[in-house]
């Protein structure tokens, strides 16, 4: 098992630097530079433009740039950003935590609502409760996230006037506001999540419900809770808990939009941003977090499928 | 193994190495049949996804036939600009109201169609010519080819997804034919996957093994052992992935890339109606219902597909 | 471990949280919870330039600029041109009215939002929102008694503008907030760093300077700036209606460096620096030791705090403004004015100084409109400003067929403009020996203003036929296009309003280099722009620019259409706001609760 992390932990690395490389290409790619970034659309002669591309190393050719990034970065240093000069690092120590606690609450808003969906659903397939479960919960994964958000936006804040309308509070500042502040942005995320969790949850325990030994179990006098709790569900489990691991990459990458939509500083936001402006560094430094997030996430995912199914056992 | 899932928004196909492992608890490896028929849960919950499936197969039917027939049924040209008719709400003459440069709305949802299907077909289409030959390339090569090659599938893969097709659509420029080309990368992965894992399997067959030894190609290889036992999974993603693609391009749309105005997608559609949410509900209302239904369609069809083309049947029926 | 889990628990977890979400339900937004901060960023332009003019609702306010009062008065009437606004007007509609005159409390946080994320803490290196309230000008940008725009001591007691250099005797017993003394040779500092540093934006503003000998220290309060020619303009330039020219503490920059003042603003400001996270907010806290008194005696600020908080999301910022949450906001959309207007604890208010001309240009210098003038005219005859102000400004936007606005020195209705006459338009197009039908290129912005506007003229430009294919870009990529590579045919662009025409006149109409645009030669244009500058004369220079407009309009090069005011939204407890232009002046706010 202490071998199998491991193995994994060392196959991250090529990974990771197949990701800086492309999303470094990707930079180049796109049409102009972070010194026009900084121009403005009135200012600047093309003077400035000359001056600041040579000061920014853009003359050099790309592999010098690349080269001179990933030597940096593997000593510790991940640069500043080109827009406003702050140290990346210290940047992405102020956005991790915040995009953590979103994308923690989405994930859980997905669990609890997917799964509960999924149990009722299941308990009582092919009823009304079924349909409109199964309906609620695919719903909620139809709808382009941007809109669902200004839906939200509009009914809490500005009709209802329950939640603040954006904005991020950390938990451990100021629990009840943040509470308010990561509900509508953790329902947005969590709601494709659900759906999904849903689904395979539903569909699981069907068939689970269905087996044998099931009903042994209910002949055997067991009350219901005990049969589903205890043999049902530990078995679906299995395969919902493949689905986890996948969901936080798509959390990671979704967050993006309720990010802007909310008003919250995260990694998802900040990435977005960097490609907008060119900011080199910034963008290295957010897509090797969240690759990096994405990655751990299928990781604990594996163990736990191989922790909770005796059947699979990892060379 | 590095998790083999799939990575689309809507359900799992989990096709791999460890698909073999993965049954169904405590249960004998029956015919399908037999399960169907046995009353209970299954059954009734057959039933309801049978009933999504037929709702959204009707669904599906309305949005291809106005693809095809946007030119006759539609009552204006969606980039018809009428400057006297701005943001109207709908009314006899523009059943589903004006846009904000007067057009009519209901027009450009019929031509939104054509373009949510294509978005579907050339990003499947994409995702299809890359994945298979990456997934080919990587099982039949083995060896070093294969560990790059799927260190390069997990790079894209662990790549935030949006984020990747934010910067590959910003790359190309504007125009909806980027968008699809950026959803259809970000796609391949799990497309190379599938494949990979099927070449792996089928590899090792002794037949197989003869056939090399007398001589057969390995394209003939490919197209009857491979190909065959590849193309459920990728059906169903690909019904999967026009859903995923559908929001995405909403999403890009929103972070404003893909879009070339003046062309009419329901997703650009409904980030300028979003704006408008007060004064003209209807601008947003209209997208949305479509995407949704559509959506929703297309996943309840994937899932009905999964159903009926699932792997264990799969593996059964070949040899 | 998973076997644990039964139904009861999870109806438990979901029950917790319902009770949670309607719990939280229950209690409003503390208003106070969330600093809401804005600042008068305005999204298209780098320095806030605003122009003093009266609302789209009333007819444009065309008052000749009339030279205000100049403390140590000197022998030229110098003065920048002061677009007048009558006084009516100083206050636009629906200003708050203070109705009796309260006395201001002290206390509070301002709570300020702002729709763009800042550049720069280090003000010549702002092209975009910087912290204003930290630092201050030398001069400030006011409007006299009869509402006249004209420049006023702030940094600068007193002032001589001649016709090679500038001499201002600072103002006394300032101190930059980390205690360093401002005086002459930090004022040289700051202005030499202006000019001289290669990556300065304040040398847009400042081209009348010399850059070998930009200034010196006659005595410890006495500054004199050197120029290269006379300059009306520069009164303007250096005064707190533009960002750039914010002056800086050099002790701070000498003792931790330039880069650090990028993220570290010390400044003479009402406000001292707390703490600044990009994409999210800037906090400051009240100056105890500002040199300006408050009606109280004491000195200003009266808030305690000001949190300036970047939301970049339209929608967003407006719906903080309908919860309370937010104290100011600016650039509400045309469609959502009404429900601004409704909104019972907020005062809106509209004003010309944040808002945008709309136009358009061709590339000078390549096919197909160099060399056809009439090309050029069939386009400028096909567009409708009319429509397209109606239409895309909902309310807030006016036609403008000339570059400067209602207000500005040398608006004139004199100036000659092409009329909307399609039947011409298609005549000419037929005249200009183009093969039909006729595709243009037009690059734009992914904005959605700009995106819809691209959409409009496409459609207009149809009716005559020619066949608009449009090429909407990113900030960046249009920089990169339509700048620095001479690439596009016809583009279109927004541009603020600026305190006096030379600022960016000279700039747009340069003939290459500069922010290049289109690129034109136009003889005699550069030189009559320029004579404006040097000419202290109001009444000359208002001839002179009309001089200019003209042969603008002849080159015909560049595409007036229509101009979209500026708006705010402030809060009603916020009393003191100027509503003017130059900057927000937040030291005079109080907060009335």
């Amino acid at each position: 098992m202490r071998e199998y992390i491991l193995r994994r932990l060392v196959s991250m690395v090529p990974v990771l630097f197949i990701v800086s490389l492309i999303s470094f290409a990707l930079l180049y790619v796109l049409p102009g530079d972070p010194a026009i970034a900084m121009l403005g659309e009135n200012a600047g002669t093309q003077e400035t433009y000359r001056n600041l591309r040579r000061e920014m190393g853009l003359d050099d050719p790309l592999v010098v740039q690349y080269g001179r990034w990933l030597w940096r970065t593997v000593n510790g240093d991940l640069g500043k950003s080109i827009r406003t000069g702050e140290q990346v690092a210290d940047v992405l120590a102020r956005r991790v935590p915040t995009s953590m606690t979103v994308g923690l609450a989405g994930l859980l808003f997905g669990i609890v609502l997917g799964l509960s969906v999924a149990i009722v659903s299941a308990l009582r397939p092919g009823s009304k409760i079924d349909m409109i479960g199964t309906f609620m919960a695919l719903g909620g994964a139809a709808l382009p996230s941007f809109w669902q958000a200004l839906l939200f936006m509009y009914v809490f804040a500005v009709m209802l006037h329950w939640l603040p309308p954006s904005g991020y509070t950390s938990p451990l500042v100021d629990p009840w506001l943040s509470a308010k502040m990561l509900f509508m942005p953790a329902v947005v995320l969590g709601t494709h999540s659900a759906a999904v969790i849903m689904r395979q949850g539903r569909s699981a325990l069907v068939e689970v419900l269905e087996q044998d030994y099931i009903t042994t179990a209910r002949s055997k006098g067991l009350r219901e809770n005990a049969v589903v709790g205890a043999h049902a569900l530990k078995n679906a489990m299995i395969p919902i808990a493949t689905i986890l691991g996948l969901q936080v990459g798509n959390l990671v990458s979704g967050a993006a939009i309720v990010e802007t939509i909310f008003a919250i500083p995260g990694v998802g936001r900040a990435a977005v941003d960097a490609i907008f402006f060119r900011d080199y560094p910034m963008l290295q430094g957010a897509i090797l977090i969240l690759t990096f997030a994405a990655i751990i996430a299928n990781l604990l995912t594996d163990l736990a499928y191989g922790y909770l199914d005796p059947r699979i056992r990892y060379r | 193994m590095a998790n083999e899932a799939s990575r689309t928004g809507g359900a799992v196909a989990v096709v791999s190495e460890r698909a073999g492992q993965r049954r169904t608890y405590g249960e004998e490896e029956g015919s399908v049949s037999h399960r169907v028929l046995t009353r209970g849960r299954r059954f009734l919950s057959n039933i309801l996804e049978t009933r999504l499936v037929g709702t959204g197969l009707w669904i599906l039917a309305i949005v291809v036939f106005c693809a095809l027939f946007a030119d006759l049924i539609a009552p204006y040209a969606p980039n018809e600009q009428d400057y006297l008719a701005i943001t109207e709400a709908p009314t006899a003459a523009h059943l589903l109201g004006t846009d904000d440069l007067g057009r009519d709305v209901l027009s450009r949802i019929i031509y939104g169609s054509r373009i949510s299907l294509m978005v579907g077909v050339i990003a499947v289409g994409i995702a299809l010519i890359l994945g298979v030959s990456l997934g080919l390339l990587a099982g039949y090569a083995g060896g070093t080819t294969d560990d790059v090659a799927m260190r390069i599938v997990d790079a894209v893969q662990a790549f935030p997804g949006l984020i990747l097709a934010l910067g590959i659509t910003a790359a190309l420029g504007p125009g909806i034919e980027k968008v699809m080309i950026a959803i259809g990368i970000v796609a391949t992965p799990a497309i190379a996957r599938l494949t990979r894992a099927q070449v792996l399997t089928i590899r090792e067959r002794e037949f197989v093994a003869a056939a090399r030894v007398i001589g057969a190609s390995p394209l003939k290889i490919v197209g009857r052992h491979i190909w065959p036992n590849v193309t459920a999974p990728i059906i169903v993603q690909a019904t999967l992935l026009t859903a995923t693609a559908i929001l995405t391009e909403a999403g890009l749309s929103f972070l404003g890339v893909g879009v070339k105005p003046p062309t009419a997608t329901w997703g650009s559609m409904l980030r300028t109606g979003s704006q408008y949410l007060e004064v003209a509900p209807w601008l947003a209302f209209a997208p949305g219902m479509a995407i949704f239904a559509t959506v929703l369609a297309f996943n309840f069809v994937g899932d009905g597909l999964r159903r009926a083309l699932d792997p264990r049947l799969l593996s059964r029926r070949r040899g | 471990m998973v076997s644990k889990t039964s139904r009861r628990a999870f109806l438990g977890t979901i029950g917790g949280l319902a009770v949670g979400v309607l719990a939280a339900c229950q209690q409003a937004p503390a208003p106070a919870a969330k600093p809401a901060e804005s600042k008068p960023a305005e999204a298209p332009k780098p320095t806030a330039a605003p122009a003093a003019q009266a609302p789209a609702q009333q007819a444009p306010a065309i008052v000749p600029p009339t030279a205000a009062a100049k403390p140590a008065e000197a022998a030229k009437p110098a003065e920048a041109p002061k677009p007048a606004a009558p006084a009516a007007d100083a206050k636009p509609t629906a200003a708050p009215a203070p109705a009796a005159k309260m006395s201001p409390k002290r206390g509070g946080e301002l709570r300020i939002v702002q729709i763009n994320d800042f550049v720069s803490m280090d003000p010549i290196h702002a092209s975009g929102p910087t912290a204003t309230s930290v630092y201050e000008s030398l001069f400030a940008w006011r409007p006299n008694a009869q509402g006249t725009y004209g420049v006023e001591p702030m940094l600068a007691k007193s002032w001589d503008l001649g016709t090679d250099k500038l001499v201002i005797k600072l103002r006394e017993n300032v101190k930059f907030h980390d205690g360093s003394d401002f005086n002459a040779d930090a004022v040289v500092w700051n202005i030499s760093r202006m000019v001289q540093n290669p990556k300065s934006f304040a040398r847009n503003y400042l081209p009348q300077v010399d850059k070998e000998k930009p200034a010196q220290a006659i005595d410890p309060l006495t500054v004199q700036i050197n120029m290269t020619r006379p300059s009306a303009a520069i009164l303007s330039s250096l005064s707190d209606s533009i960002s750039n020219t914010l002056i800086v503490s050099k002790a701070a920059a000498e003792k931790n460096g330039e880069e650090w003042l990028k993220l570290n603003p010390v400044g003479t400001g009402p406000f001292k620096f707390v703490s600044f996270a990009s994409g999210d907010r800037l906090a400051v806290e009240k100056n105890p030791n500002y040199w300006q008194m408050g009606e109280d005696g004491k000195p200003l600020p009266y808030a305690d705090k000001a949190t300036y908080r970047v939301i970049i999301e339209a929608s967003t910022q407006f719906t903080e403004m309908r919860a309370g949450t937010a104290d100011w906001i600016s650039n509400v959309r045309g469609r959502d004015v009404a429900a601004a207007k409704a909104i019972p604890h907020a005062t809106y208010i509209e004003s010309a100084f944040t808002g945008v001309k709309r136009q358009y240009f061709f590339n000078a210098i390549k096919p197909p409109f160099q060399d056809n003038l009439k090309l050029r005219l069939a386009i400028h005859h096909a567009i409708d400003r009319e429509a397209m102000a109606k239409a895309l400004g909902a309310g807030l936007g006016i036609p403008l067929p000339y570059e400067l606005v209602p207000g500005s020195i040398g608006y004139d209705t004199s100036v000659p403009f092409y009329e909307y006459n399609p039947d011409k338009a298609k005549q000419l197009l037929a005249e200009s020996g183009v093969t039909l039908p006729f595709e243009v290129r037009l690059t734009a912005h992914n904005r959605e203003a700009d995106q819809q506007q691209a959409q409009f003229i496409q459609g207009m430009l149809e009716k005559v036929g020619i066949k608009i294919n449009l090429d909407i870009v990113e900030r960046v990529a249009w920089g990169e296009k339509v700048r620095i590579n001479n690439d596009f045919e016809m583009a279109t662009r927004q541009s603020g309003v600026v305190t006096d025409p030379s600022q960016d006149l000279l700039i747009t109409w340069a003939e290459g280099g500069n922010s290049a645009y289109h690129r034109a030669k136009v003889p005699g244009l550069l030189d009559t722009l320029q004579k404006a500058d040097t000419e202290y004369d109001e009444k000359k220079r208002h001839q002179l620019f009309v001089e200019a407009q003209k042969l603008m309009h002849e080159s015909a090069w560049f595409g007036y259409m229509w101009f979209e005011n500026g708006n705010f939204l402030v809060h009603k407890r916020i009393q003191g706001f100027p509503a003017g232009w130059g900057s927000l002046r937040e030291a005079e706010w109080w907060i009335n609760e």
